[in-house]
């Protein structure tokens, strides 16, 4: 009996510092977002520095043909965001129930999925990021994908 | 009659395993849901990039 208590409070004392991964995914959405908001910035400035070196408008053609591909992929990884947030909100409602956290991780992997699209895009349009900011991209990706 | 009383023993670990899971596990707090909605990105290319694509293209025109 004794070790029956013994393992009782063991398990009680695991489950009740376990995860909860709607809130691991809470914080790991904020974190995203907050890389995806800061690359926007980056993004939106090295375009401009790009389309105010033009000097005529087959280069302006050029330059905006050139940012179509990532832009689109920002724009998937903004919808993937935001629905990510919608599964957010729909798994915090169901704490913990199975559907809607198997929802949540195909959302978190969706997400993770268009950062790698973006990061690729950006690189086939020979857009250069600075290395901190793919480095917290290639780092979020990893945590969504892990939870 | 010690497998009745490790069969209980599991049922009674398992209950409390519940338990445990829908009163004691942190929830998820309003704030942190305001967090990640508030983290949304906008636009890269969002109405004001439109206008200033515009702008520089006339001036060039």
């Amino acid at each position: 009996m004794k070790k029956l208590f013994a393992a009782l409070s063991v398990a009680v004392s695991l489950v009740a510092c376990g995860p909860n991964v709607v809130r691991d995914a809470a914080r790991a959405t904020t974190i995203a977002g907050n890389v995806l908001s800061a690359t926007r910035e980056q993004l939106i400035q090295i375009r401009r520095a790009e389309l105010d070196a033009c000097t005529d408008t087959e280069c302006l053609n050029r330059i905006e043909e050139n940012w179509r591909a990532p832009a689109l992929a920002f724009e998937s990884a903004r919808v993937a965001h935001r629905l990510l947030v919608d599964a957010l909100v729909v798994a915090s409602i169901a704490e913990q129930d199975g559907i809607s956290i198997e929802a949540l991780r195909a959302a978190l992997d969706a997400l993770a999925n268009a950062c790698d699209d973006l990061i690729a895009a950006l690189d086939l349009a020979g857009v250069n990021l600075p290395s901190e900011l793919l480095q917290a991209a290639r780092l979020v990706t990893g945590v969504l994908r892990t939870l | 009659m010690l497998e009745r009383i490790g069969s209980i023993g599991v049922s009674v670990i398992e209950l409390a395993l519940r338990v445990v899971t829908l009163f004691n596990r942190p929830k998820t707090t309003p704030e942190e849901l305001e967090a990640a909605k508030a983290s949304a990105p906008g636009e890269l290319i969002d109405l004001n990039e439109r206008r200033l694509d515009e702008e520089r293209r006339s001036r060039l025109r």
